[in-house]
């Protein structure tokens, strides 16, 4: 089968638009990250390879490279419990809702935007609001004054709202 | 009215996210009392906490580290013959993309964003073959990766032919083929192929005619070689 030119020309925009997401979901459902590094991979080479199944009359996009992604995570979770496997493109129609989709991809959205701050914002954001440290501990841990982490806190917070705002996802 | 307190300003993060020892957050929550301009502020920030946790600590750390190795095809897999599977799957991705590419071609340049970054790189001057009277100014750029190299070209004063090869040869003289691409308007081109040939078994790169008659060259072993690297993390 020829994949269409149209598909072929944006692959490498599906792979800018669409890894990040699809990678975390896949994570999600898998509970391993290498696993979903390699169903991604798989997503991408099998929509490049089956483009023409592509038919943007029954879904978007997203949808239809969500569902691949569903579809071989499904695979990976069946060879765990050594239950047969379907195709990449079977099945399209159950389990996966708009909202499933939406939500990863404003789940992936935050992930992009925290992992577009400096460094060291980024660093003091995890270390206070994901690990539970309070800011005379990231001092102590890093040997900066609590200032110093106060304002990488807040400075991180202000750019990070800004971004999700620019994307859509607060006012 | 009291006047906005910077040193209040910038602990209202901290304060958000509840990581003030108690007699700071007493002080701030004093300060708020009384400053519309900070209560603004914190009101701007209160949603924040929320949104954070739509990420799971784990994702937040490392997700944007398995899409850099998505995006530099570093991603390990995890059997030897899914990854062989894998990259003959990814060799057949990149020629037929090159080819789609060349065939959009009627611009003079392409500007071409690759899926990967640029893990080794190594630059050299092309050169017209003996016999070949036009000068062709251009680079081929030589990116490593495990299975095989990419060869990015970019010239000016392409020779005239109907259509172009782009061939990576080894030290032992092993050609393959990398590429294919047609004319172009102004006879520039900047066109990017894959062989399997790894980088530092890599002697030339050669650009011929459809019919194999040689253009130009490009050597990469001796002096005329350049290294450039750039890290795994590099953009695009």
């Amino acid at each position: 089968m020829e994949p269409s030119r149209e598909t072929i020309s944006s692959i490498e925009d599906l792979h800018d638009r669409y890894a990040g997401p699809l990678y975390l979901f896949a994570w999600r459902r898998l509970g391993d990250r290498q696993a979903a590094e390699e169903a991604v991979q798989d997503t991408l080479v099998r929509a490049w390879q089956h483009a023409a199944r592509f038919d943007p009359a029954r879904g978007s996009l997203s949808s239809w490279l969500f569902t691949i992604t569903r579809n071989l995570t499904n695979d990976r979770l069946r060879r765990r419990d050594h239950r047969p496997e379907e195709t990449a493109f079977g099945d399209e129609n159950t389990g996966l809702t708009d909202g499933d989709i939406d939500r990863t991809l404003e789940a992936w959205q935050l992930a992009e935007a925290l992992g577009e701050l400096h460094d060291e914002h980024r660093l003091a954001i995890i270390e206070v609001h994901y690990l539970g440290f309070t800011i005379r501990e990231v001092a102590e841990r890093h040997g900066i004054p609590e200032g110093t982490v106060k304002s990488r806190v807040y400075y991180g917070l202000r750019t990070l709202r800004l971004r999700l705002e620019e994307k859509g996802m607060t006012r | 009215m009291t006047a906005p307190d910077p040193h209040v300003h910038t602990e209202l993060g901290a304060y958000v996210l509840g990581a003030l020892e108690p007699v700071d957050r007493h002080r701030v929550e004093g300060h708020l009392a009384d400053c519309a301009s900070c209560r603004d502020e914190l009101s701007e920030l209160s949603v924040m906490p929320a949104l954070l946790d739509r990420l799971s600590p784990e994702e937040a750390m490392t997700s944007f580290e398995g899409v850099d190795r998505l995006r530099s095809g570093t991603v390990e897999r995890s059997s030897a013959a899914e990854r062989r599977r894998y990259e003959r799957a990814l060799r057949r991705w990149r020629w037929a993309t090159s080819v789609a590419a060349a065939a959009a071609a009627i611009l003079a340049v392409f500007v071409w964003t690759p899926w990967e970054g640029s893990p080794d790189r190594l630059v050299v001057q092309v050169v017209a073959l003996a016999g070949e009277p036009q000068t062709v100014e251009g680079t081929v750029a030589a990116y490593a990766w495990e299975w095989g190299t990419t060869v990015e070209l970019e010239v000016a004063s392409l020779p005239a032919a109907d259509a172009y090869a782009i061939w990576a040869i080894s030290e032992t003289g092993h050609r393959e083929r990398a590429g294919t691409w047609g004319p172009t308007a102004h006879r520039s081109a900047r066109v990017r192929g894959a062989s399997a040939i790894p980088r530092d078994q890599l002697a030339r790169v050669e650009v011929t005619d459809l019919g194999g008659e040689p253009l130009f060259a490009a050597d990469f072993a001796g002096e005329g070689a350049v290294t450039s690297r750039a890290g795994p993390g590099s953009p695009g």
